[in-house]
């Protein structure tokens, strides 16, 4: 402890605890602790063991695709392409009549099919397979529903709008860097030595702002930000604040969702405005 | 007498090795020990004995999951309870941001100023900024050390130095008031 002579505080604080008056510690309390703990533990399971399912089928779904997928030379030509794709199905008609349709989109076709930041990601793949090809990419890339059973899809795919973006930036992750955005850039160390925080861990990263957390019992998480070159603790989360208050302060988009949804009214005079909840 | 050395934040090694019974035995131990001053002090600081009687319990619950980690019990249940007050806190403090939308025939400046001679001890950490108050509430009224502070809240001694300090100096003027 440090020196208290002189602390105001000390004396306050003292003086309350000595007035806090002792509840009952009964034993059917004491059962209702040990209940509920055992409970929650159980169910920490279910989630657990659902979750392993999940990447069990995918990682099955993954290595099925990749077996069966001949791997082909690179090769820019979509005619070789429309070569390869009988080969790898074991479902017959259909992935044949979507061969025609992916020749007859040009090699341009590979650029906008590719979003963002799958780009960058297979350079010698992503010209082998141009716009979504049937099995190939189905496969390879494990998206949400069915693996092991391509078929219908595909033609419409290629002739229509490039497919969601979500969807395959997410499942493209794995194989190159790139795609996770919400922790790099913002360095635990740095926030840690500038916030005095121990332990922290990134859990959102948006440019200058990150949504924080430390070991410790309880919500610990906070918001951050860094402002010429050094970190500061911007709010606690959950926050009071409103949307349009953080947005004003400079809080990025994708971490407004953290913050209250309230309606603004612009009358009050410290130009921040009447909060109200909307619900 | 050994009760009290672990209580104060001693780490067991036996305990950690020990059972789901023992576990269980040992934290019952801590129940005995801690429980009752720990809903009280919870009570002090929301008001409601029964919220603080659930308060107290849930940290129990989460020591229980938690034992075999846990070095420092005391310390460990009221940071548990301080971090739920202080949430309790931030959902009042919306709701009556909400309420005073509506009720607004009292400024809230009166409402303080009738208080002004009797200042609680949730009126005076909720007086506060966020990142004072457990710091605070954990070293002054839970009687925790600086450094069961710091661990307990994942901070360097200095922080939990530095927040103290600040608190002061923005507490002791309102403290002056109302003596």
């Amino acid at each position: 402890m440090t020196d208290h002579d002189n602390d105001p505080l000390r004396a306050y604080f003292d003086r309350e605890r000595d007035q806090v008056e002792p509840l009952p510690a009964d034993d059917e309390r004491w059962g209702e602790i040990t209940r509920r703990a055992g409970r929650r533990s159980r169910r920490v399971w279910v989630p657990a063991a659902s979750v392993a399912a999940a990447a069990l089928l995918v990682g099955a779904a993954v290595t099925t695709g990749i077996r069966q997928q001949p791997l082909p030379p690179a090769t820019s030509d979509s005619v070789t392409m429309s070569v390869q794709t009988p080969v790898s199905t074991d479902q017959p008609a259909p992935t044949v009549t979507t061969v025609p349709t992916v020749t007859t989109m040009p090699p341009v076709t590979t650029v906008p099919e590719s979003p963002p930041a799958s780009t960058t990601r297979r350079p010698a793949i992503s010209s082998t397979v141009p716009p979504m090809p049937p099995a190939t990419s189905s496969r390879s890339a494990a998206p949400p529903p069915a693996p092991g059973s391509p078929t219908t899809t595909t033609p419409r795919r290629t002739s229509t709008a490039p497919p969601p973006p979500p969807a395959s930036t997410s499942v493209r992750t794995p194989p190159t860097t790139r795609t996770s955005p919400t922790t790099t850039g913002c360095d635990a160390t740095a926030i840690t030595n500038d916030t005095g925080r121990v332990g922290i861990t990134v859990d959102v990263c948006v440019g200058d702002w990150a949504l924080v957390s430390t070991p410790g019992p309880g919500d610990t998480s906070e918001f951050v930000h860094r402002s010429s070159g050094h970190w500061t603790v911007f709010d606690g989360q959950p926050s009071t604040r409103c949307q349009s208050e953080a947005k004003a302060e400079g809080v990025p988009k994708q971490l407004l969702p953290y913050f209250r949804a309230c309606s603004t009214t612009p009358s009050a005079a410290d130009g921040r405005g009447e909060t109200a909840l909307l619900s | 007498m050994t009760t009290i050395d672990w209580m104060q934040g001693a780490p067991l090694v036996s305990r950690v090795n020990s059972g789901p019974v023992s576990a269980e035995a040992e934290v019952h131990a801590v129940y005995a020990a801690e429980y009752a001053q720990l809903a009280g002090w919870a009570a002090r600081l929301v008001g409601d004995p029964d919220l603080a009687h659930d308060l107290a319990t849930e940290a129990f619950v989460r020591l229980l999951r938690h034992w075999p980690k846990v070095t420092g019990p005391r310390a460990w249940l009221y940071t548990c309870v301080g971090n739920q007050v202080k949430d309790h806190w931030r959902k009042r403090e919306r709701e009556s941001r909400a309420y005073r939308r509506f009720a607004s025939s009292t400024p809230p400046e009166a409402q303080v100023a009738e208080h002004a001679t009797t200042l609680s001890v949730q009126d005076a950490v909720q007086s506060l900024p966020d990142r004072l108050r457990l710091p605070v509430l954990l070293h002054y009224f839970a009687d925790l050390s600086v450094a069961q502070v710091a661990t307990s809240l994942g901070l360097s001694d200095g922080a939990v130095k530095r927040y103290l300090f600040d608190a002061r100096a923005l507490l002791a003027p309102r403290l002056e008031d109302v003596r």
